[in-house]
């Protein structure tokens, strides 16, 4: 059974139409990616599934517990984690206040501000530090964490390595492989079409609103993911 | 207006028509006041038409321009205050009325300069601090005696048919010059941007519009017209205590006006003004429970009915009844 | 000269209480409570009729006002301030604009126009004083409200920067979408802040009621006071309140020593200048200003 399934997600800020009825679903210790260009409509899918965005149409099931109806915050509880784009954290807060509050879910799990330590362990001696004065790959790491406090069975990531420097990335992916090996269902927007056919499970391609493809790593190629992202139906060389 | 295949762009229409014959009808009932019903009547019908000016002002700054103030007394009792002493240096009282609208006017854009950086709450507050600074110091002046007050014994030089009529058509004629003024510039390209911000004042900014400017224009407009509305109110009562005009009842009066008329439209204002014009005649006399039924019918106008009576009669009527849009159909060619 | 810099003081302390409420409303939840006066003169009442006509002692009055003042608070918050998200950010003032209006008629058509003072609850105190050397008298009552400012925003601020509900109740006012995410339920935080800034009210109440006497429409000129002093001192900590309290008593105290009347002029000035050097530095009310837009 899948750990998170949406589908047929409409969305739309105002009167234009952000997401034209998508589906996706995401197995316990698989990683999914969310491919597509600026505006493709990944943002607003990923807000509509977590609950931070209205949506018009659709279903979301977590753990076969349909929350469609939910508040974001009961989403959470149910064991959704969204980590936002630009990381959103607290600035004034510590690095240590900022992880305390993921735990606003009060959901059972192993997940405690040490345990976060022990996956980033250059985090803990800036247990004290304001989290607005981190560096990107710092904030990241105290987003991930932060989502994880939560004790989450899915989590989603939008734009996970925008703004980090390569290191960064490679130390924010070891984690995420970790928790992928601990059963969680992870559903991650990456614009590194190459970080994406490293890693994934499965592959996600959207193009205004729509799926454009759904591929296994294996069964596709840099170019035909290209192609996707801006609606060509074949791969055409650049 | 370039002509677009296939679309027919108007403004006004049939109900914009039969509004305009109802403010001619209205104005002219008003003028013939004096004349059919006598003086008291037209004290009254003065009263009337302050209310619809301090309506349409209050509702042009909140509604128009997002600026909720709280101390618009600041330019009603100013204006009544300087009419009181232009009149006390020998100017004759009407004279004394038109210059201190002009002064309320420069006022206006005097405290526009500093207020308008404020926002939301600040801005509310920031004003009634003013018109309270504004109250004591009136109070300060010889002339005035603290709350006692004084009178504008300069009206005497009329006789009390002559200036009762006189009052009333300067009242008509200020209130129309101030709402085609609106009109026209709601109409005008500053319209559009007001609009604009009416509707979503980032967004507005994100297209380049001048929201300072924009706001600085509706806010001495209705500065004006507020000034207008307390220089009229002194002509009515020709007593000036202090209280009387720089109390905070007028703030009441106004928003209770706008938000059951409805906010962001001047049909809705001038429907609030007479409706509260209706309820002062017939239930003024209960005091503070008046107050309280008024404080209470815009408090649950503000929560289950924010677009007020407009709100409710306005998408109801073919076209808009003072229209400042424009209407797209397309063509039946 | 002493006696006059001690008694400004001592009024400061009086508007910090008075300002509390306000100012937490204000910079941890973005709103501005215009009821903030007139629901400081209901709890006045309020504590007048359980001291007075019920005869409770006086802590246990107080007790018993704030818990009914942080029900009405969360109450507020949810039939009306919590409106707001929905229906713009003018619906708020409009509201506890119309609220206050309200309350100050209806407490003057149940309590009358007479002016009430809570100094007999306490007895002796009220009019017992330290002296100081130099045979300075000052009133203990102003003392122990100085006291209870200090000991208030002390009791907020260690709320708000080391308590796990303080963590909620600003991560809710900081980023309201974020906070949902990571599980808080914003509204049921944003009506206990509520709860708490009207609770904070009481302790304003028994200032006012101890310290002199008040009517049924006193709440305007406490929203004025406590208005000044948030703004003068500007937002950030819950302290900065009571700076901007001690600059409005020194303003007022000197506008008074200037003219009979210039007591509140001088207030009403300190908060003016207060403005135009905020406006001429800028920065502190445009990058508020933007921080606002930025998370709208």
């Amino acid at each position: 059974m899948s750990t998170l399934e949406a589908t047929d997600i409409r969305a739309s800020h105002g009167q234009l139409c952000a997401v034209h009825g998508a589906s996706l679903s995401v197995r316990p210790g698989k990683m999914m990616f969310l491919l597509g260009a600026n505006g493709a409509g990944k943002t607003t899918l990923l807000r509509s599934i977590a609950g931070d965005h209205e949506m018009d149409a659709g279903t979301v099931v977590l753990s076969g517990v349909d929350v469609t109806g939910m508040a974001a915050h009961h989403r959470a509880r149910a064991g959704l984690a969204l980590v936002p784009e630009g990381r959103r954290l607290f600035p004034r807060m510590t690095v240590r206040e900022n992880l305390q509050l993921g735990a606003s879910t009060s959901r059972e799990g192993p997940w405690t501000v040490e345990a976060i330590y022990d996956t980033f362990p250059h985090l803990a001696k800036l247990d004290k530090s304001a989290a607005g004065k981190l560096s990107g790959g710092e904030q990241q790491a105290v987003a991930i964490g932060r989502a994880l406090m939560g004790d989450p069975v899915a989590i989603m990531l939008d734009e996970v390595s925008l703004g980090l420097s390569p290191a960064a990335v490679d130390s924010a992916y070891d984690a995420l492989n970790r928790l992928r090996d601990m059963g969680m269902a992870l559903l991650i927007v990456e614009q590194d079409l190459n970080r994406a056919l490293a890693s994934a499970d499965n592959l996600l391609v959207m193009c205004e609103g729509r799926i454009t493809l759904q591929a296994r790593p294996d069964e596709t190629s840099l170019d035909a993911l290209a192609a996707a992202s801006f609606g060509h139906a074949q791969g055409v060389q650049t | 207006m370039t002509a677009h295949p296939g679309l027919i762009v108007t403004r006004g229409g049939r109900t914009a028509r039969i509004t305009i014959g109802v403010i001619i009808m209205a104005a002219l009932l008003l003028a013939a006041t004096p004349a059919v019903l006598g003086i008291g009547a037209s004290g009254r019908a003065v009263a009337l038409l302050v209310y619809i000016l301090l309506a349409v002002m209050w509702n042009a700054l909140a509604g128009f321009a997002g600026l909720v103030s709280i101390g618009q007394t600041l330019f009603f009792g100013m204006a009544a205050y300087t009419t009181i002493r232009f009149a006390d240096a020998g100017l004759d009282p009407y004279l004394a009325i038109l210059l201190s609208i002009a002064l309320g006017a420069l006022l206006g854009w005097i405290v526009s300069l500093f207020m308008l950086s404020l926002s939301g709450g600040e801005f509310a507050i920031g004003m009634w601090v003013l018109s309270s600074l504004a109250h004591l110091s009136v109070n300060l002046d010889p002339l005035i005696k603290g709350e006692t007050g004084t009178s504008l014994i300069s009206l005497n030089a009329y006789d009390i048919a002559t200036r009762s009529a006189l009052t009333l058509w300067l009242a008509l004629a200020i209130t129309l010059v101030v709402f085609v003024t609106l009109v026209a510039l709601l109409r005008s390209k500053t319209g559009a941007a007001i609009t604009a911000i009416r509707d979503d004042e980032i967004g507005a900014r994100s297209i380049g519009v001048d929201v300072m400017r924009t706001k600085r224009v509706v806010f001495v407009l209705a500065a004006t017209g507020t000034a207008a509305a307390g220089a009229l109110w002194l002509a009515s009562a020709t007593n000036f205590q202090p209280r009387a005009f720089f109390g905070i009842q007028w703030t009441a009066y106004m928003l209770f006006m706008v938000l059951v008329g409805g906010l962001g439209r001047i049909e809705g204002a001038i429907i609030g003004a007479v409706l509260f014009f209706l309820i002062e005649t017939y239930f003024g006399a209960f005091g503070a429970w008046y107050v309280i039924g008024l404080g209470l019918v815009a408090v649950l106008f503000a929560l289950l009915l924010p677009k007020g009576l407009w709100g409710w009669i306005g998408p109801r009527l073919p076209g808009e009844a003072i229209p400042t849009g424009y209407l797209v159909e397309k063509s039946r060619s | 000269m002493t006696s006059l810099i001690i008694n400004a003081f001592l009024l400061a302390g009086y508007y910090a209480v008075l300002a509390t409420g306000l100012a937490f409303m204000y910079s941890v939840m973005n709103i501005i409570n215009l009821a903030h006066g007139a629901l400081i003169v209901l709890a006045g009442y309020g504590l007048y009729v359980l001291g007075n006509d019920l005869n409770l002692p006086f802590p246990v009055a107080i007790a018993i006002m704030m818990a009914a003042m942080f029900l009405l608070g969360v109450v507020l918050h949810r039939a009306v301030l919590a409106r707001a998200y929905g229906g713009g950010e003018l619906l708020p003032l409009l509201a506890t604009f119309g609220i206050s209006i309200v309350l100050d008629n209806l407490m003057f058509q149940t309590f009358g126009a007479d002016n009430l003072s809570l100094a007999p609850l306490v007895g002796d105190l009220s009019w017992a004083s330290f002296e100081l050397p130099g045979s300075i008298f000052v009133g203990k009552i102003s003392v122990y409200i100085l006291v209870t400012a200090i000991v208030v925003i002390g009791l907020i601020e260690l709320l708000l920067r080391r308590t796990a509900l303080g963590h909620r109740i600003q991560a809710t006012s900081q980023d309201r979408a974020t906070a949902a995410l990571l599980g808080i339920d914003t509204g049921r935080t944003a009506a206990i802040a509520t709860g708490i800034a009207l609770a904070t009210g009481v302790v304003a109440a028994a200032a006012l009621g101890l310290r002199s006497a008040w009517g049924p429409y006193g709440g305007s000129a406490i929203l004025l006071f406590a208005f000044e002093a948030v703004v003068i001192g500007g937002t950030g900590s819950l302290w900065r309140v009571l700076a901007g309290a001690i600059v409005l008593a020194f303003a007022q105290s000197l506008g008074a020593l200037v003219h009979p009347q210039g007591f509140l002029i001088g207030g009403h000035l300190a908060f003016l200048v207060a403005v135009f050097v905020r406006l001429r530095g800028g920065r502190i009310s445009l990058a508020r200003l933007f921080g606002k837009e930025a998370r709208a």
